[in-house]
Protein backbone atom coordinates (compact mmCIF):
# COMPACT_ATOMS: atom_id res chain seq x y z
CA UNK A 1 0.00 0.00 0.00
CA UNK A 2 1.54 3.37 -0.56
CA UNK A 3 1.85 5.81 1.71
CA UNK A 4 0.00 8.41 -0.10
CA UNK A 5 -3.40 6.28 -0.81
CA UNK A 6 -3.28 5.55 3.32
CA UNK A 7 -6.14 7.49 4.63
CA UNK A 8 -5.24 7.17 8.74
CA UNK A 9 -8.62 6.34 10.67
CA UNK A 10 -9.83 8.52 13.40
CA UNK A 11 -7.81 7.74 16.04
CA UNK A 12 -9.56 6.86 19.45
CA UNK A 13 -7.33 8.89 21.56
CA UNK A 14 -7.01 8.23 25.50
CA UNK A 15 -6.45 11.27 27.77
CA UNK A 16 -2.97 10.43 28.23
CA UNK A 17 -0.45 8.03 26.44
CA UNK A 18 0.63 6.43 29.03
CA UNK A 19 -2.64 4.81 29.68
CA UNK A 20 -2.11 2.66 26.37
CA UNK A 21 0.58 1.66 27.46
CA UNK A 22 0.07 -1.79 29.59
CA UNK A 23 -4.05 -1.24 29.65
CA UNK A 24 -3.87 -5.50 28.77
CA UNK A 25 -7.68 -5.56 29.85
CA UNK A 26 -10.68 -6.45 27.67
CA UNK A 27 -7.80 -6.70 24.92
CA UNK A 28 -6.62 -10.59 25.52
CA UNK A 29 -3.49 -12.44 25.18
CA UNK A 30 -1.38 -10.71 22.63
CA UNK A 31 -1.63 -7.47 24.10
CA UNK A 32 -0.02 -9.20 27.27
CA UNK A 33 2.95 -10.52 24.97
CA UNK A 34 2.69 -7.25 23.79
CA UNK A 35 3.12 -5.45 27.22
CA UNK A 36 5.37 -8.09 28.37
CA UNK A 37 8.17 -7.97 25.34
CA UNK A 38 8.20 -4.18 25.79
CA UNK A 39 8.71 -4.32 29.59
CA UNK A 40 11.00 -6.45 28.89
CA UNK A 41 12.77 -4.64 26.51
CA UNK A 42 13.19 -1.61 28.82
CA UNK A 43 14.43 -3.59 31.57
CA UNK A 44 17.36 -4.96 29.38
CA UNK A 45 18.76 -1.48 28.30
CA UNK A 46 18.21 -0.97 31.84
CA UNK A 47 20.44 -4.27 32.56
CA UNK A 48 22.97 -3.00 29.58
CA UNK A 49 23.70 0.58 31.72
CA UNK A 50 24.74 -2.08 35.32
CA UNK A 51 26.23 -4.54 33.28
CA UNK A 52 28.35 -1.56 31.54
CA UNK A 53 29.14 -0.73 35.03
CA UNK A 54 30.17 -3.65 36.30
CA UNK A 55 32.25 -4.70 33.38
CA UNK A 56 33.90 -1.58 34.21
CA UNK A 57 35.97 -3.14 36.82
CA UNK A 58 37.42 -5.08 34.40
CA UNK A 59 39.48 -1.90 33.29
CA UNK A 60 40.78 -1.47 36.55
CA UNK A 61 43.09 -4.97 37.35
CA UNK A 62 41.71 -8.38 38.36
CA UNK A 63 41.64 -7.51 41.89
CA UNK A 64 38.68 -5.08 41.78
CA UNK A 65 36.88 -7.63 39.12
CA UNK A 66 37.33 -10.44 41.41
CA UNK A 67 35.94 -8.18 44.20
CA UNK A 68 32.90 -7.25 42.20
CA UNK A 69 32.55 -11.30 41.44
CA UNK A 70 32.42 -12.09 44.86
CA UNK A 71 29.77 -9.26 45.69
CA UNK A 72 27.74 -10.60 42.62
CA UNK A 73 27.60 -13.92 44.29
CA UNK A 74 25.61 -12.50 47.31
CA UNK A 75 21.72 -14.36 47.53
CA UNK A 76 20.07 -11.18 46.38
CA UNK A 77 22.15 -10.73 43.06
CA UNK A 78 21.39 -14.10 42.26
CA UNK A 79 17.80 -13.99 42.94
CA UNK A 80 18.52 -10.78 40.40
CA UNK A 81 20.12 -12.88 37.83
CA UNK A 82 17.68 -15.72 37.93
CA UNK A 83 15.44 -12.64 37.22
CA UNK A 84 17.42 -11.52 34.43
CA UNK A 85 17.34 -15.08 32.73
CA UNK A 86 14.19 -14.98 32.75
CA UNK A 87 13.63 -11.53 31.21
CA UNK A 88 15.98 -12.95 28.51
CA UNK A 89 14.59 -15.89 28.10
CA UNK A 90 10.83 -14.55 27.61
CA UNK A 91 12.02 -11.58 25.14
CA UNK A 92 14.08 -13.97 23.17
CA UNK A 93 11.06 -16.66 22.79
CA UNK A 94 8.30 -14.02 22.16
CA UNK A 95 11.27 -12.73 19.59
CA UNK A 96 11.03 -15.47 17.99
CA UNK A 97 7.19 -15.97 18.23
CA UNK A 98 6.97 -12.38 16.35
CA UNK A 99 9.27 -13.51 13.81
CA UNK A 100 7.09 -16.01 12.91
CA UNK A 101 4.07 -14.52 12.76
CA UNK A 102 5.84 -11.42 10.68
CA UNK A 103 6.35 -14.60 8.23
CA UNK A 104 2.97 -15.77 8.39
CA UNK A 105 3.78 -19.08 10.16
CA UNK A 106 1.46 -19.97 12.83
CA UNK A 107 -0.41 -16.66 12.57
CA UNK A 108 -3.69 -18.72 13.90
CA UNK A 109 -1.59 -20.67 17.13
CA UNK A 110 0.02 -17.59 18.32
CA UNK A 111 -2.35 -18.19 21.71
CA UNK A 112 -0.50 -21.59 21.92
CA UNK A 113 2.37 -20.26 21.03
CA UNK A 114 2.27 -17.62 23.69
CA UNK A 115 1.47 -19.83 26.60
CA UNK A 116 4.40 -22.33 25.22
CA UNK A 117 6.95 -19.27 25.45
CA UNK A 118 5.28 -18.44 29.05
CA UNK A 119 6.02 -22.17 30.62
CA UNK A 120 9.60 -22.70 28.85
CA UNK A 121 10.30 -19.25 30.58
CA UNK A 122 9.48 -20.70 33.72
CA UNK A 123 10.91 -23.79 33.23
CA UNK A 124 14.25 -22.81 31.74
CA UNK A 125 14.29 -20.19 34.60
CA UNK A 126 13.51 -22.80 37.44
CA UNK A 127 16.73 -24.52 36.15
CA UNK A 128 18.79 -21.52 36.23
CA UNK A 129 17.71 -21.09 39.92
CA UNK A 130 18.82 -24.45 40.83
CA UNK A 131 21.87 -24.07 38.71
CA UNK A 132 22.81 -20.86 40.12
CA UNK A 133 21.63 -21.59 44.19
CA UNK A 134 23.39 -25.24 44.00
CA UNK B 1 3.92 -0.06 15.36
CA UNK B 2 1.68 2.20 15.96
CA UNK B 3 -0.54 4.31 13.32
CA UNK B 4 -0.48 7.41 15.44
CA UNK B 5 2.90 8.42 14.69
CA UNK B 6 4.44 12.20 14.46
CA UNK B 7 7.47 10.80 12.59
CA UNK B 8 5.35 9.23 9.91
CA UNK B 9 5.16 12.30 7.53
CA UNK B 10 8.08 11.90 5.11
CA UNK B 11 8.58 7.57 4.99
CA UNK B 12 12.17 5.99 3.89
CA UNK B 13 13.34 2.99 3.81
CA UNK B 14 15.19 3.30 7.31
CA UNK B 15 12.18 2.02 9.21
CA UNK B 16 12.31 -1.19 6.95
CA UNK B 17 16.06 -1.67 7.25
CA UNK B 18 15.73 -1.04 11.25
CA UNK B 19 13.21 -4.03 11.80
CA UNK B 20 15.10 -6.15 9.31
CA UNK B 21 18.17 -5.14 11.54
CA UNK B 22 15.90 -6.34 14.66
CA UNK B 23 15.22 -9.78 13.06
CA UNK B 24 18.51 -10.87 11.70
CA UNK B 25 20.23 -9.58 15.06
CA UNK B 26 17.43 -11.00 17.38
CA UNK B 27 18.20 -14.67 15.41
CA UNK B 28 22.03 -14.46 15.88
CA UNK B 29 21.63 -13.22 19.56
CA UNK B 30 20.40 -16.40 20.36
CA UNK B 31 22.46 -18.99 18.05
CA UNK B 32 25.47 -16.72 19.38
CA UNK B 33 24.47 -17.78 23.35
CA UNK B 34 23.43 -20.72 22.48
CA UNK B 35 27.12 -21.51 20.91
CA UNK B 36 28.83 -19.82 23.73
CA UNK B 37 27.29 -21.79 26.28
CA UNK B 38 27.69 -24.96 24.53
CA UNK B 39 30.93 -23.93 23.81
CA UNK B 40 31.92 -22.96 27.49
CA UNK B 41 30.44 -26.13 28.70
CA UNK B 42 31.97 -28.65 25.92
CA UNK B 43 35.11 -27.07 25.12
CA UNK B 44 36.50 -24.82 28.17
CA UNK B 45 34.98 -25.61 31.51
CA UNK B 46 34.03 -29.48 30.16
CA UNK B 47 31.48 -29.77 32.38
CA UNK B 48 33.38 -28.07 35.33
CA UNK B 49 32.24 -24.66 35.31
CA UNK B 50 29.79 -22.95 38.30
CA UNK B 51 26.42 -21.45 36.76
CA UNK B 52 27.40 -18.00 37.52
CA UNK B 53 31.35 -18.99 35.40
CA UNK B 54 29.43 -20.24 32.55
CA UNK B 55 26.88 -17.31 31.92
CA UNK B 56 30.00 -14.91 32.17
CA UNK B 57 31.97 -16.75 30.10
CA UNK B 58 29.08 -17.55 27.50
CA UNK B 59 28.64 -13.64 27.38
CA UNK B 60 32.18 -12.29 27.69
CA UNK B 61 34.24 -15.06 26.87
CA UNK B 62 37.86 -13.76 27.23
CA UNK B 63 40.67 -13.86 29.92
CA UNK B 64 39.03 -12.35 32.97
CA UNK B 65 36.38 -14.76 32.93
CA UNK B 66 38.27 -18.12 32.90
CA UNK B 67 42.29 -18.44 33.75
CA UNK B 68 41.31 -21.12 31.20
CA UNK B 69 41.22 -18.83 28.03
CA UNK B 70 43.64 -16.60 27.20
CA UNK B 71 42.71 -13.17 25.33
CA UNK B 72 42.66 -13.72 21.92
CA UNK B 73 41.23 -11.91 18.88
CA UNK B 74 38.71 -14.04 17.59
CA UNK B 75 36.91 -13.92 21.09
CA UNK B 76 37.34 -9.72 21.13
CA UNK B 77 35.90 -9.26 18.01
CA UNK B 78 32.75 -12.01 19.01
CA UNK B 79 32.10 -9.75 22.12
CA UNK B 80 32.50 -6.56 20.46
CA UNK B 81 29.81 -7.96 17.67
CA UNK B 82 27.61 -9.21 20.28
CA UNK B 83 27.91 -6.37 22.19
CA UNK B 84 27.32 -3.70 19.75
CA UNK B 85 24.50 -5.61 18.56
CA UNK B 86 22.95 -5.72 21.41
CA UNK B 87 23.15 -2.23 22.38
CA UNK B 88 21.87 -1.27 18.66
CA UNK B 89 19.18 -3.79 19.02
CA UNK B 90 18.28 -2.23 22.89
CA UNK B 91 18.83 1.97 21.54
CA UNK B 92 16.28 0.88 18.78
CA UNK B 93 13.50 -0.08 20.80
CA UNK B 94 14.11 2.31 22.23
CA UNK B 95 13.84 5.02 19.65
CA UNK B 96 10.30 2.67 18.38
CA UNK B 97 8.49 3.08 21.99
CA UNK B 98 9.48 6.72 21.29
CA UNK B 99 7.96 7.17 18.00
CA UNK B 100 4.78 5.34 19.52
CA UNK B 101 4.14 7.36 22.78
CA UNK B 102 5.48 10.86 21.91
CA UNK B 103 2.76 13.09 19.93
CA UNK B 104 5.13 16.00 20.08
CA UNK B 105 7.08 16.55 17.77
CA UNK B 106 9.63 18.38 19.32
CA UNK B 107 9.88 16.47 22.60
CA UNK B 108 10.10 13.51 20.05
CA UNK B 109 12.98 15.30 17.91
CA UNK B 110 14.41 15.65 21.93
CA UNK B 111 14.41 12.22 22.99
CA UNK B 112 15.41 10.93 19.72
CA UNK B 113 18.39 13.06 20.04
CA UNK B 114 19.09 11.50 23.33
CA UNK B 115 18.96 7.80 22.09
CA UNK B 116 21.38 8.57 19.11
CA UNK B 117 23.74 10.40 21.70
CA UNK B 118 23.55 6.77 24.28
CA UNK B 119 23.81 4.76 21.76
CA UNK B 120 27.67 6.54 19.95
CA UNK B 121 28.38 6.56 24.03
CA UNK B 122 27.66 2.99 24.75
CA UNK B 123 28.78 1.83 21.49
CA UNK B 124 32.34 3.87 22.58
CA UNK B 125 32.37 2.55 25.82
CA UNK B 126 31.84 -0.89 24.54
CA UNK B 127 34.95 -0.65 22.61
CA UNK B 128 37.53 0.30 25.27
CA UNK B 129 36.11 -2.52 27.33
CA UNK B 130 36.23 -4.56 24.77
CA UNK B 131 39.73 -3.53 23.32
CA UNK B 132 41.48 -2.86 26.18
CA UNK B 133 42.42 -6.88 27.25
Amino acid sequence: MLAEEYKRPEPLLPKKNWERWFSVTKKGVGAWAFALHRLTGILLVLYLFLHFYVLRTLTQGAAAYDNMVQFMESPILILLEVGLVAVIIYHGLNGLRLMLMALNIGVRQHKIMFWTVIVLTVFVSLIAAILMFH
Amino acid sequence: MSIYRASHKNPSKFELYAWFYVRVSGVLFLLMGAFDILYANLVVGRGGMTAGEQMRWAFFPISFHSSAIPSNAFWQIWSFLLVSMAITHGMNGLRVILDDYIRHPLWLKWWQAVVWLTWAAFLAMATWIVFSF
